[in-house]
Order: structure tokens, then C-alpha cells, then sequence
């Protein structure tokens, strides 16, 4: 269909003209007025990467949905805009005008023509809409807009995120609104999406910023890396249609302590460029920019052609992408459930599950709720999530040891032995693990919980037989596996909210140890957490 | 190997990058590569003499794959030091090269720098510096101002490229 259309916008419409016209074909003949019409085609150079980086290859790609504007230069400098339009799905554009035939340009803005219903805009870092022009020297003109053009970023970009509106389309039934996007050639403030206007970091307000190098041209530069581009596009959307409580701030995909809401909005972040490739890959895949052979799973972020940042989503080994508050990991396992079951019931969850939930913050935690609520999985697809979610350590189900909620159902510890507890009810009810021990007169006892992952936060209490509370800890006070590995495991940021008591019983009896999640778990932590129990004497 | 290995855990570091810090709040930024470095001169770089430069490089993941490097422009002489290390490193530990050169008396030269962490299956960290003596010679170019078109209502204006 496009190929046809092509054929007629440089056959047909430029005959009409002449049958239509039937004089002033000329538009750069020095005639005063009349009338005519410019058609043509207008592409910008795009550049192919693999997971090295960029290959050295390019091809030219349609400026779609653009907009356009026949423009007659005045004498006095001054400008006159004779028609304006769009291009169209392959880069089509056709415009008739009326005046003054002289000194004419087409200009095209990176911009989305307001009537593709998409509204998406290019400007650089001063707040100018980027445009690219050329004179007119007759009735077909076709533009294009080379790599080495200051332009041609802002073309890419344009590109990149009409792809993103065309695939929310697709998800959502609308386009998302507004999009700012804010770069240069030699920007060096950042790549990363706005919210709002901070003075510091996002001057012009709400938008995606991108990196356009530095001095000299050997700086970072993101407006051909289509998969930091769709990253900060996964942002948007999440602003857009979606609840993101994420803190923001700097994070690296080696991190697996997070705090819960940063991995969930960059896991996010980190799916959405692979969902994205794997759908065009399947729609129109002479839209990627990425070599056929390399796999839409990849995420490549480049610095001076090679990649900065090379990684595949879809099989990332295993340390340390593990845990709900590894990016990587969140990201994987939405590639797995992507594979699995689609892309629609990911986003039915972000779109409408996720914006009504009020408290807890938005995280991997939430999004499993979501999953639950909005599709009561049968046992077989629910066996399947679980293995998704284990696979990267990411536990959402009852650990052995349940049912172990009540002094009645407790299970005996093993004294020095510690145990790996999953805070988790099948129920949805808030899980209490209890363990009972035989405690000797005088006797030093050690009550501790560690190796917290997953966003733990423990809360432990201890209880005599009769179920009376004779001491419990929130946090910790000894910092231990906080900037050290503690009991081999990792030192991690959750340890913060680790636990624990000593204990010398007065009487020898049976004595009970309830953890449960802490009631003041901060946002960054879960419900869901891992941890270990130890009692030892 | 005059590789320096730095055990101790700098102060400001463990302060930066520490998983028990306040994280910083801003906007969703990019994700970060893993290693990061820094090129940096002993001193003030002065035309005809010699400097020593230090590449720092700083993991953020512990990896079996590591390799730290310069590159060096023609017209830069190399007097001492090591301009290539590759071995294990550890997460939260930082590695340097260091080496001396020749300043030339004039002209413009860029030192570039790299590190490259490889971890499994084809996932790559690497980090870029590069310092540059003598002036800044690229001319950035600049797109014209021009007065709003039609529709241009929440733009300050357009930025415009003529092409050829
Ligand atoms: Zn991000």
C-alpha cells in the first residue's frame, strides 16, 4: 500500500498539477503570483546499531506524520507562510498554495503534525522547535535530512517517538498527550524524563531530555540510541497513563538494592525499549533501527559509536540482576511474562489497576497484585508467573514452613540454624511467621533477622507460652550488613531494616519468636520480602 | 605491573555509592554504566614539559573482565607509565593507570580514556574521558533563528537547518 502511494505522489500528483494549473509550473520562476503545488518525499538519515554499538551502516527513513510549511521568503527577510500540512506514514507530503511563486522554501519541522493526532515536538535546549528547510526549485522537492545535519537527531528522535505513540495507540486505544522532547548537538545536561519544571534539571518542565555530547563531540550522545530513547519513552508512559512513585535520582543496572519504587519505574524503563522492538520487529520491522541479527531483547546505549552500555534483557545471567529491587531483574521478568502472555495484559495492569492503588507505592509488589486482581489466574498460569518471578530470586508465594501464622502453628527452630522466610500469604492477608524454642534459665539468647531481600523490612517479637509480648525490634542498631557482608550474605541497603534481641529467659520454657513485615516500613521497602531468622544461644 | 590496587573503601565513595544512603531525588534518569572513570592531570598541563596523568576507573560490579586504557594522539610523546590494565575487579573498589608525557609546544590534542567491564552473555559496561590540551578548536554549527511560523504558539521559536 505505502509503495503505491509513493508511486502516486511522485507520478500522479505532480501530472494533476500540470493538467490543473496549466501554467506557472515553475515555482521558482520569477512570476509574482499564481499558484501551483509542491510534493515530494522527506527522509532523515538513520543510523543501524548492534550490540557493539553503531555499525557504520545508515539508511534513509520517512519524516512521518511531520509537519510542513511552504514558506515565500520576502524581500525584506520576513517570512509568509503559504501552506503548511503533513507528511504522511512513508513521507509523502503534498501542498498547493496560492502567491507569489518566488523564493520559496519547504520547511519540516520535528514536529507531529496535530492532525496525526499524535503531539510530539522537538526543541532544542533554548526552547526552538527544530526544523530543516530547503529552497524550492519546483513542483517536487524531496528532503533529505543527512546524519551529519545538526538537524537530524531531532528527525530521529521525532521518529523513535512516533513509534512509541503508534505502539501505546495500540495498547491503550489513544495516544498519549503531550510530549516535550528537549535537545541539542553538544547538550550535555542529561537524558532523563521530567515530570515537572526543577530549575537544576528540567529548566524547560515537563519532557524527556536528552544528551547531545560535549565539547569536542566526544561526549555522550543519546539521540540515536533508540533504546535510551524508548527508555525515557517507558517514563513518559508511565507518567502519562500509569502511577510511578519512583524517587528518581541516579541508579546502575548492577544495583540490586533498591529502593522498590526506582527498580520498578527503571525496570519499566528497561522493558519498555524491548517490547517496543519485539512488536515492531513483528508489525514493521524496516522501522528498528537495530541489525536483523541482533535481538530485540538488547538494550544498547552507545558513547562515540561503541556501547556504553550493553545488556540483554532477555537473558542477563545471573548475579546481580536478582531481586524485586534490581532493575534488570524487574525488566526480565516482564520480558518473561511479555513472551508469555503478551504485552496487553502488562499494560492493562498499568493503565488500570496501578492508578487507583493509593498505598502501598507503586512496585514489583503492586504490579503482582495487579496481576492477581485483574486475572485470578488459573493454578497453571499462576505456576507459570511464580517461576517467572523465582527465576530471578523474586519470591511472591508461601515459603515452607507456612502455615505458621499462629503460637499454635509454629514450627520448632533449629537453634544457630538460620532459615529463609518469604513474607507472603497466598490469602492476601499480612503473612506472620512464628517459631517456637526451648529457652534455658540464664541463658543468652540471639533473635535476628538477615540477608533481607526483596525489600524487606522484619519486625520481630518474642512471646512467652502464653502468648504475652516480652520484647520485639523494628531496625537493628548494630548497622550490620549495611556497608559489610553479614552471615555471607551481600551488604545491602535492606539491612537497614533488619532486627534484632537478645533475650535471657528468667525461666525455662518454650518461647516464641513472630516476625512479621515492620507496620513502618518505609516506601522504599515491600511487604513481600525475603529474609533469614536466626535464633541461636 | 605498576598497577595500584586501592583496597581501602574512600570515604567519599562509600558516601556516594553506599546502598544505605538517602538516594538523591531528580528526574528518571538514564541508566547508569557500571564502571565509571576519570583522566586527570598531576599539576597544571604546560606546553614543553612533562605531566603524568591518572586514569581512575571505579567498578560498580564485580567482574573477571576488566580492561582500563589510554590512547594517546600522535604528537604526544610517552615518557613513562602503563597505558593498558585488564585483570578482575571488584564492585566498590577503584583501579588506576598512570604514565607521563611530553606536553607538545603547541597544537590541539585529545587523550582519550576507556574502561570496558564484559560480564556474561554480551552485557558491556564502559565509561569514556578524555582531556584536551590546547584550545578548543570545533566549530559548533549553528542553526538560524527565525521568526515563529503559523503555528508555532508554545515554542520561544524555530531553530532551522538549510539542506542542500
Ligand atoms: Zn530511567
Amino acid at each position: 500500500m505505502i509503495r503505491n502511494n509513493i508511486i502516486i505522489a511522485f507520478f500522479i500528483l505532480p501530472f494533476l498539477f500540470f493538467v490543473g494549473c496549466g501554467g506557472s509550473s515553475n515555482t521558482s520562476s520569477n512570476s509574482s503570483s499564481g499558484s501551483g503545488q509542491v510534493t515530494g518525499s522527506i527522509r532523515y538519515e538513520d543510523k543501524e546499531y548492534d550490540q557493539n554499538g553503531f555499525t557504520g551502516n545508515s539508511s534513509y527513513k520517512a519524516v512521518r506524520y511531520a509537519s510542513v510549511e511552504l514558506v515565500k521568503v520576502n524581500t525584506d527577510g520576513t517570512e509568509s507562510i503559504l501552506a503548511s500540512g503533513s507528511t504522511d506514514a512513508a513521507g509523502q507530503y503534498s501542498l498547493n498554495y496560492s502567491g507569489d511563486t518566488s523564493n520559496l522554501k519547504l520547511r519540516v519541522y520535528a514536529k507531529t503534525d496535530e492532525n496525526s493526532g499524535m503531539q510530539i515536538k522537538v526543541n532544542d535546549i533554548s526552547d526552538n522547535m527544530f526544523a530543516a528547510y530547503k529552497q524550492v526549485s519546483g513542483s517536487i522537492l524531496n528532503i533529505d535530512i543527512p546524519a551529519s545535519s545538526p538537524a537530524a537527531g531531532a528527525f530521529n528522535i521525532l521518529d523513535v517517538y512516533t513509534s512509541g505513540y503508534r505502539f501505546l495507540q495500540k495498547l491503550s486505544g489513544i495516544y498519549p498527550g503531550q510530549l516535550n522532547v528537549y535537545w541539542e548537538v553538544d547538550n550535555t545536561l542529561g537524558t532523563w524524563f521530567c515530570t515537572s519544571f526543577d530549575p537544576t534539571w528540567c529548566p524547560l518542565g515537563r519532557g524527556a531530555y536528552i544528551f547531545g555530547g560535549s565539547s569536542g563531540g566526544l561526549g555522550d550522545t543519546d539521540h540515536y540510541d533508540d533504546d535510551v530513547l524508548w527508555h525515557e519513552f517507558g517514563h513518559f508512559t508511565a507518567d502519562e497513563f500509569s502511577k510511578d512513585d519512583s524517587p528518581g535520582g541516579p541508579h546502575f543496572l548492577s544495583d540490586n538494592d533498591l529502593d522498590l519504587r526506582l527498580a520498578w519505574s527503571e525496570g519499566w524503563g528497561g522493558f519498555f525499549p524491548t517490547a517496543i522492538k519485539a512488536w515492531l520487529e513483528s508489525e514493521d520491522p524496516d522501522l528498528l533501527s537495530k541489525h536483523p541479527q541482533t535481538k530485540a531483547s538488547f538494550y544498547v546505549d552507545t558513547i562515540n559509536d561503541a556501547a556504553l552500555i550493553s545488556i540483554d534483557i532477555g537473558n542477563p545471567g545471573g548475579l546481580p540482576y536478582v531481586y524485586s529491587s534490581n532493575e534488570v531483574a524487574v525488566a526480565k521478568v516482564l520480558w518473561e511474562i511479555n513472551e508469555s502472555f503478551g504485552t496487553q495484559p502488562i499494560w492493562n495492569i498499568l493503565e488500570d489497576y496501578l492508578p487507583g492503588i493509593v498505598s502501598p507505592p507503586v512496585s514489583m509488589e503492586t504490579f503482582w497484585d495487579g496481576w492477581l486482581q485483574q486475572r485470578a489466574p488459573t493454578p497453571t498460569e499462576l505456576g507459570q508467573l511464580e517461576s517467572i518471578f523465582q527465576e530471578r530470586s523474586i519470591y511472591y508465594q508461601e515459603d515452607i514452613y507456612e502455615v505458621d501464622d499462629t503460637l499454635s502453628d509454629a514450627k520448632t527452630a533449629a537453634l544457630g540454624a538460620g532459615k529463609t522466610h518469604y513474607s507472603y500469604k497466598a490469602d492476601g492477608n499480612t503473612d506472620n511467621d512464628v517459631k517456637a524454642f526451648t529457652a534455658t534459665a540464664g541463658t543468652t539468647y540471639t533473635i535476628e533477622t538477615y540477608c533481607l531481600k526483596n525489600g524487606a523490612d522484619t519486625y520481630i517479637m518474642l512471646l512467652d507460652s502464653n502468648g504475652n509480648i516480652l520484647d520485639f525490634d523494628d531496625d537493628r542498631s548494630d548497622n550490620a550488613g549495611i556497608n559489610a557482608t553479614y552471615n555471607n550474605c551481600p551488604k545491602s541497603y535492606f539491612m537497614s531494616f533488619a532486627s534484632k534481641m537478645t533475650f535471657i529467659p528468667s525461666t525455662t520454657d518454650t518461647y516464641y519468636v513472630k516476625v512479621k513485615t515492620s507496620p513502618a516500613a518505609p516506601s522504599s521497602a515491600g511487604r513481600y520480602g525475603t529474609y533469614t531468622l536466626e535464633i541461636s544461644d | 605491573m605498576n598497577m595500584k590496587y586501592i583496597i581501602i573503601f574512600l570515604i567519599s565513595i562509600t558516601i556516594l555509592y553506599s546502598g544505605n544512603m538517602v538516594r538523591a531525588e531528580g528526574p528518571a534518569a538514564k541508566p547508569a554504566s557500571s564502571v565509571k572513570i576519570a583522566i586527570e592531570p598531576e599539576g597544571t598541563v604546560i606546553p614543553g614539559e612533562t605531566v603524568q596523568f591518572t586514569v581512575t576507573a571505579y567498578s560498580q560490579v564485580d567482574a573477571d573482565d576488566f580492561r582500563i586504557w589510554a590512547e594517546l594522539p600522535s604528537g604526544i610523546k610517552f615518557i613513562s607509565g602503563d597505558l593498558d590494565w585488564s585483570g578482575p575487579v571488584k564492585k566498590g573498589e577503584e583501579y588506576f593507570i598512570s604514565f607521563t608525557l611530553l606536553i607538545p609546544e603547541k597544537g590541539t590534542h585529545v587523550i582519550k580514556a576507556g574502561a570496558r567491564i564484559k560480564l556474561f552473555e554480551g552485557t558491556v559496561f564502559t565509561d569514556r574521558a578524555f582531556f584536551r590540551i590546547g584550545k578548543n578548536i570545533k566549530k559548533n554549527v549553528k542553526g538560524k533563528n527565525v521568526l515563529p511560523g503559523s503555528f508555532i504558539s508554545d515554542s520561544k521559536g524555530i531553530v532551522e537547518y538549510e539542506l542542500q
